[in-house]
């Protein structure tokens, strides 16, 4: 297969709206790879019998001075806006858990004092259940920032026609890495207004970033949300309502997928994935 | 001797603030001249490593001690290497750690926090 494969991102501006939950079984109904952006705290594992196949470090590049070569110009520690070098004692200190690897303190050093090396800040990990292909990405506690984790999962080759990218909440820069290279972008939210204004960030990034998305209702009690009167109004699809009930909730919380266990409830994403499969054609 | 404080206003009267990064002000006394300086932290707002800008701040004013009621593991690593002391401030008055430290009241702080995270 060496199609481009169809890439479908899930999100939601705050957690715990449902985004793992969606993904696994959307990717479950799918044959999917499942990837799992949420490289805080991934989770999305859990719910496949898996079996690890490989882990991969992923390395960025943090800055190594060369103390003869330094002249203390401090060109370096006013150039980084992350504060990631400081001056003391006529040397400069590297704070290597806050740099983002952007180089720049190399390119403007006039000395050439500064080259950069490799670091581990976190590992990919790819794995296999029945019918789902799994590639997940770890942060390593106290790195800064899980961007280039995120990179390698997207870039990483592999042979699926689908793939489910599971963000992280928010609308930061580890979400627009996710959805960077996206076919469609399907948001969940739930009917709190906290939810909704979360979502509402959500909507203005993707309407910024031309990716064409929809809503999923999760943990829907009523067909008369504020969250459905929001989108309605906005003319946003509403691509599926996954309501509230304790069979669902009891499954999930055991960790099992629902679309696994439940009929009803494999009802619900074969009928998504249809829905975001017609919106995407 | 120069003493650094972070301080919420920028003039007197004022209190000791409790984030070392993000204060407003800092306050320099002088022991020798008895004399006070309040320094703006201009970095306060940026979105992060402000404890590192703040303390290098400190640094390139000559400061020999900082007294404050906490600060983050980054900044005292960056005092620790410069060897600037840091001492554990008692309360919120600004004259009273003042007196404290002048009579050798006061203790050094040793544990750092963890960094706060402002999503």
């Amino acid at each position: 297969m060496n199609e481009t494969p169809t890439r479908i991102a899930i999100l939601s501006g705050k957690g715990g709206a449902g985004k793992t939950f969606v993904s696994t079984n959307l990717a479950y109904v799918g044959k999917a790879t499942y990837i799992d952006c949420d490289v805080e705290e991934p989770n999305g594992a859990l719910f496949f019998q898996t079996t690890v196949l490989k882990r991969t470090p992923v390395m960025v590049k943090i800055p190594q001075i060369d103390s003869k070569k330094c002249t203390g110009c401090r060109q370096c520690v006013s150039f980084c806006q992350f504060s990631a070098l400081a001056f003391i004692n006529k040397q400069v200190k590297v704070f290597e858990e806050v740099c983002h690897s952007c180089g720049g303190c190399s390119l403007v050093c006039p000395e050439q004092a500064i080259t950069e090396k490799g670091k581990i800040i976190g590992w990919m990990e790819e794995s296999i259940s029945d019918s789902v292909h799994i590639l997940s990405g770890k942060l390593n506690i106290g790195e800064e920032s899980g961007v280039p984790i995120i990179k390698d999962l997207i870039h990483y080759q592999r042979e699926n026609n689908l793939e489910i990218i599971d963000c992280p909440p928010g609308t930061s820069c580890s979400v627009i890495e996710g959805i960077s290279s996206a076919d469609y972008c399907i948001i969940v939210g739930e009917e709190t207004l906290y939810s909704l204004e979360n979502l509402k960030l959500v909507v203005d990034l993707l309407e910024k970033m031309k990716i064409p998305f929809g809503v999923v209702i999760n943990k829907s009690t009523t067909d008369e949300s504020e969250l459905y009167h929001y989108c309605t109004t906005k003319h946003i699809r509403i691509l599926s309502r996954i309501p509230y009930m304790k069979e669902y909730q009891f499954i999930t919380s055991k960790g099992e997928l629902l679309s696994k266990y439940s009929p009803s409830g494999k009802n619900h994403f074969d009928s998504l994935l249809e829905a975001v499969k017609e919106a995407i054609r | 001797m120069l003493i650094a404080i972070p301080v919420t206003t920028e003039n007197y009267p004022t209190e000791i603030n409790t984030h070392l990064g993000r204060t407003p002000f800092f306050l320099i006394y002088d022991t020798a001249t008895h004399e006070s300086k309040f320094i703006d932290n201009s970095s306060r707002h940026d979105s992060g490593g402000v404890g590192i800008k703040a303390s290098q701040l400190l640094l390139d004013l000559s400061v020999d001690a900082l007294i404050a009621p906490r600060a983050g593991m980054k900044a005292l690593a960056v005092f620790d290497e410069a060897g600037l002391k840091v001492y554990q401030a008692l309360g919120f008055n600004v004259e009273e750690n003042l007196h404290l430290f002048d009579r050798n009241a006061l203790s050094l702080l040793s544990d750092g926090c963890a960094g706060h995270h402002h999503e």
